[in-house]
């Protein structure tokens, strides 16, 4: 069925598809009852005004939030459901400080259809909010042929010929050598096939490997020699995370972030200076200029000639179906991601596998990117797992991330957990029948984050705990914050969050709660997200020195019904038979407080 | 059980491997059970077998590979027969035996490939035809396990296998990415098969189709399973018999606090003991009337079969239209196809039904995802654009977890003809009644030889399956307590 199809053909059906999802997918959502959609982690509710300064920033407290919500994300602020006028209005989501408990949100001038109650109660609903008109709109200039639309139709469709330009790799390898701090070989690599292959190059950063730094530095090497470059990428975060980094690697660019101000909120301080839209750039000033905006806000550019290259970041997580509204945008392009690490957020479930798929993955089928071989993060021990299973033993750690190990103060109960010798080690709890929330791994997560936090005076800002579930991590939470209030302690909390609110982030000390001991419930629907390869790869690779995994036994034992599963559930195995194990009763994990 | 528990037959075979992953009490049975207490297999899944070996042969002879024949069961000279195929260096062997201590394969092909092994400068890799469309499980363990035994006799544990799929497509299996996990298989699988490991009786989805269903559901009956509950899986049942809750009865009284306190997973528990209150009452619990999307002013349904033995295509194409919210059939057309042509008229008749202007962006009512698939194939079929497929599927409503929200119902399932039942005040069917499309495909053949009649009662079957989904549709959006015996 989708075998026989163009890529361009499927990649139409999918959009369809995935519009009438996002739609019927919000109208079913708010349908739940408001503590189903809280437990779902769809919405925040109990929140309380705090003020709102000029141009629509919110702030709002929130005293728990383990809500999916992301930068960027389009929701609504309302009483509640039932409330008089409680349609509410359109905002962005923007920040939430864990320490004070303060939400920021942005108005959304194009939402502002509603009102609230400043008095009363707020919660923060999703917005339906599809952008598959503007990917239908993209895909038919590449149906066209207009502008860049030829080249981005070889390239989507897998008849690209990538060539590279000998005496622009003798440039970009001069140009490489001198970069200070300098470049380690594989980094090298990437910056001079950046600059040298046509039309299309990719660059796959690993955790920890310096994509970013890479990425700041083509940027400006282009834009050094005249490019005209615009950074883009899925989410504001991600955008104004690399025009920070490029504004740093050269101060003498004018940097520019085009979009809506809420998107903006993060650049606050920083040389990165705002516009309104790609239309409203301010004229040069005499300084070589670099233009970021999300894949959305590129429009203008299609057919304006505007750019020559569009460098795309976190390329693995733009889908596939909206590559064209990015790569519209210029004629050379560089991709910069990794597609062993989370992928694309689709709303509906599409039986053609290229939903999911990003763009990054897609074109690395048939062009080998250059992959960052150094991690700078991971010590020795925690990256030999990730390294063995998702880069086939290519990725390294750096000299000095090598030998690093776990400073801890020893004489606790959990010394053989914290042991710095043992980098990762499996804390294996016997419990079984477990789903979204095992008490058993709550309790001996805390009782390591007490004793970390309290007995060893470990910073919290170097510990994260990490589940698939927010039912487990609420439960974490709660006994956490109980624990630290009985031992006199009034600090912040350390991050415990899902994997895909961390991504990005590193710690010290990383406790995972893998939760889940029901092989058979792990084997049907549920299979695909918690057996997933590039949520286990996330997970295990935010640590630098110590990683613990709190499991069952059980969690390694299912026997999903297709094969992708069984293949994905290979690698927990694997992780199993191949990591130091401590197996730990229920009742030396469940009493916690004679432990600690 | 009667039956004295032998462990005589302690072999453990590669479809022990392809049913380990469905239940693995079956390769306990197959191990210590008299085969003459194993339920004859049903027209159905005999119909399923005979197409099986047809499609195996219709692959393998072209291949003109030498075959192996066991005589008189001596499974010994036939693993010899292969091994001296494979030392000859034969292109492949059909129906190949590798035996080793306590097991035995029989993959349907053995193929050679360069790469040096202790047979010389090339080995053989395992391969299976299956009628499946896509490579599951239990068919890729089956192909890990003969990987295993190869090792035996070419000193070399092959990477890759294959499948031949039901499309004819060849699928290659990547046995490297998951050999941990056969090994573990296999040894799970020895362990039940020996004894080492108990297993004991469990109601599952595949019941209705086991050989050993004569065995496991009369005493699942009389001993009121708690395995009746839906939701519970093997580890929750034997979790919650080893804190004394083994039936149906002793679930719906349960004292939930205390379980918990004592360590039963709480997630999920007490929509257990309620699914297991409504069995024993034969009523609808926590029943809500669910804001399922409406239409404004007409309502669409569609029910649509596939053959799995025709590779999926689409044999019985049913629509049918209604007034908003009164969940009625009121107009209906159904179609009985075989041929392409067929097909292609059924798919232009229905898209021309479910898109004509009057119902344009009505929903259109489903159970499950069988039906929106077929969809898909026969806009396929037809050369509709992506648009418009990817429209017309947007406007499906499936009323599957529609049907949860709505209530717990006194089901053991939750498939298309259980809750049909619910909502047509209906008796509810007997447990090891399938009710895939084959069934419905080969219930009307069977029961006429005529064709005919065959179509006549496929036509009666896919009126049937519009008339329950406008009911369900109606008892979804009602919210008025339902209440039957069972």
């Amino acid at each position: 069925m989708t075998g026989s199809s163009s890529v361009l053909d499927r990649i139409e059906r999918l959009l369809h598809r995935e519009h009438h999802a996002i739609l019927l997918g919000h109208r079913d959502l708010m349908t739940l009852p408001l503590e189903e959609r809280v437990e779902r982690g769809d919405t925040l509710a109990g929140l309380r005004f705090l003020g709102e300064e000029p141009g629509g920033r919110i702030r709002l407290a929130c005293s728990d939030n383990l809500a999916k919500h992301r930068p960027g994300d389009s929701l609504r602020l309302a009483n509640s459901d039932s409330a008089e006028g409680g349609w509410g209005v359109g905002v962005t989501y923007s920040s939430f400080d864990d320490a004070t408990g303060v939400l920021v949100v942005h108005r959304d001038p194009y939402r502002a259809d509603g009102r609230f109650d400043l008095s009363q109660p707020l919660q923060l609903d999703p917005d339906a909010q599809s952008l598959t008109g503007l990917a239908l709109e993209a895909l038919a200039r590449v149906r066209s042929g207009s502008g860049s639309g030829s080249i981005v139709r070889e390239i989507l469709e897998g008849g690209v010929v990538c060539t590279v330009d000998a005496a622009a790799l003798r440039d970009a390898d001069a140009l490489s050598r001198a970069i200070a701090p300098p470049f380690d070989e594989s980094q090298h690599e990437a910056f001079a096939s950046a600059l040298s292959q046509v039309p299309v190059a990719l660059i796959q950063g690993p955790p920890g490997t310096g994509k970013t730094h890479v990425l700041a530095r083509v940027v400006c090497a282009l834009a050094a020699q005249g490019a005209r470059v615009v950074v883009t990428a899925f989410t504001h975060r991600a955008v104004n995370h690399a025009l920070r980094k490029i504004a740093e690697a050269d101060p003498r660019l004018s940097v520019i972030k085009a979009g809506k101000v809420s998107g903006a909120d993060d650049l606050r301080g920083t040389p990165v200076t705002s516009a309104a839209s790609i239309r409203r750039l301010p004229s040069l000033d005499g300084r070589p200029r670099v233009v970021g905006a999300t894949v959305f806000g590129l429009k203008a550019a299609w057919d304006a000639d505007l750019f020559d290259a569009v460098v795309v970041d976190e390329a693995a997580q733009v889908p596939l179906a909206y590559a064209s509204c990015a790569l519209l945008a210029g004629r050379r392009f560089v991709l910069v991601g990794d597609h062993r690490q989370l992928g694309p957020i689709v709303q509906g479930r599409h039986d053609d596998p290229l939903a999911t798929v990003s763009v990054f993955e897609h074109l690395a089928v048939s062009m080998p990117p250059a992959l960052l071989r150094t991690t700078y993060r991971m010590n020795d021990g925690v990256n030999a797992f990730p390294s063995r299973t998702f880069y086939g033993g290519r990725l390294s750690p750096s000299a000095a991330a090598a030998g690093a190990r776990f400073e801890f103060l020893p004489g606790g109960p959990w010394d053989d957990l914290f042991d710095p010798a043992v980098p990762a080690v499996l804390a294996l709890v016997r419990h079984e029948g477990h789903r979204t929330r095992s008490e058993p791994e709550a309790r001996l997560c805390v009782a390591l984050a007490l004793d970390r936090i309290v007995r060893q005076g470990g910073d919290p800002a170097d510990l994260a705990i990490v589940s698939p579930y927010r039912a487990q991590l609420r439960l974490i939470r709660t006994l956490l914050r109980s624990g630290l209030s009985a031992a006199g302690y009034s600090g912040r909390l350390p991050v415990i969050d899902t994997v895909e609110r961390i991504q990005g982030q590193e710690r010290d000390l990383v406790v995972v709660s893998l939760v889940a001991s029901d092989p058979e419930h792990l084997a049907g629907d549920h299979a695909a997200f918690f057996y997933s390869g590039n949520r286990l790869n996330v997970t295990l690779t935010r640590a630098r020195t110590k990683l613990i995994v709190v499991a069952s036994p059980l969690a390694f034992e299912a026997y999903p019904r297709d094969l992708a599963g069984l293949q994905d559930v290979e690698r927990f195995r694997r992780l199993r038979r191949e990591t130091p194990a401590i197996e730990l009763s229920l009742r030396a994990a469940m009493p916690t407080a004679s432990r600690a | 059980m009667a039956e004295a528990p032998t462990r005589a037959r302690s072999t453990l075979l590669a479809h022990h491997l392809y049913d380990f992953a469905d239940c693995e009490h079956r390769v306990a049975l197959d191990a210590t059970l008299d085969r003459s207490l194993r339920t004859p297999p049903d027209s159905a899944t005999e119909l399923l077998f005979e197409h099986g070996r047809r499609f195996e042969r219709e692959i393998v002879d072209p291949l003109g590979y030498p075959a192996v024949e066991v005589d008189d069961g001596d499974w010994e000279l036939a693993a010899a027969r292969t091994l001296d195929l494979m030392r000859s260096g034969v292109p492949g062997i059909d129906q190949g035996v590798l035996i080793g201590p306590g097991r035995l394969a029989r993959p349907d092909l053995l193929e050679r490939l360069e790469g040096s092994s202790a047979l010389g400068a090339f080995h053989y890799v395992p391969g299976d035809v299956k009628s499946a469309l896509s490579p599951r499980t239990d068919a890729a363990l089956q192909v890990g396990f003969a990987a295993l035994l190869l090792e035996r006799v070419q000193g070399l544990r092959p990477a890759t296998g294959f499948l031949v799929l039901g499309d004819g497509r060849r699928e290659v299996l990547d046995l490297d990415a998951i050999g941990t996990t056969v090994d573990d298989a296999v040894a799970r699988a020895e362990a039940v098969s020996s004894g080492l490991a108990e297993t004991i009786p469990f109601f599952g989805s595949s019941c209705a189709h086991c050989r050993w269903r004569g065995v496991c559901l009369p005493r699942l009956e009389s001993e009121r399973d708690v395995s009746f509950v839906h939701g519970l899986t093997r580890t929750r049942h034997r979790v919650l018999r080893r804190h004394g809750v083994s039936t149906i009865d002793e679930l719906a009284s349960a004292d939930i606090a205390g379980m918990i306190a004592a360590g039963v997973p709480s997630d999920g528990l007490e929509r257990a003991l309620l699914q297991a209150r409504s069995l024993l009452e034969g009523s609808v619990l926590r029943r809500r009337a669910v804001p399922v999307p409406r239409g404004v002013r007409r309502e669409l349904f569609a029910f649509v079969e596939a053959d799995p033995l025709e590779r999926g295509a689409p044999f019985l194409v049913a629509w049918g239209e209604g007034a908003a919210g009164l969940g009625v059939v009121g107009s209906f057309g159904v179609r009985v196809v075989s041929t392409q042509d067929e097909r292609r008229s059924a798919a232009a008749a229905l898209l021309e039904i479910l898109e004509s202007q009057a119902v344009a962006r009505e929903p259109v009512y489903v159970f499950g995802g069988r039906t929106p698939r077929a969809i898909e194939s026969l806009c396929d079929g037809l050369g509709v654009s992506p648009a418009r497929t990817g429209d017309l599927l947007g406007r499906v409503v499936d009323l599957a977890p529609w049907v949860r929200r709505a209530g717990i119902l006194p089901v053991f399932r939750y498939s298309f003809a259980e809750v049909a039942a619910v909502a047509r005040g209906a008796p509810r069917p007997r447990l090891d009644d399938a009710d895939d499309a084959l069934f419905v495909l080969h219930a009307a053949r069977s029961a006429a030889s005529d064709p005919d009649d065959v179509r006549v009662r496929l036509e009666a079957a896919g009126v049937e399956g519009l008339r329950s989904l406008a009911a369900i549709r109606a008892w979804v959006a009602s919210g008025e307590p339902g209440s039957r015996r069972s």
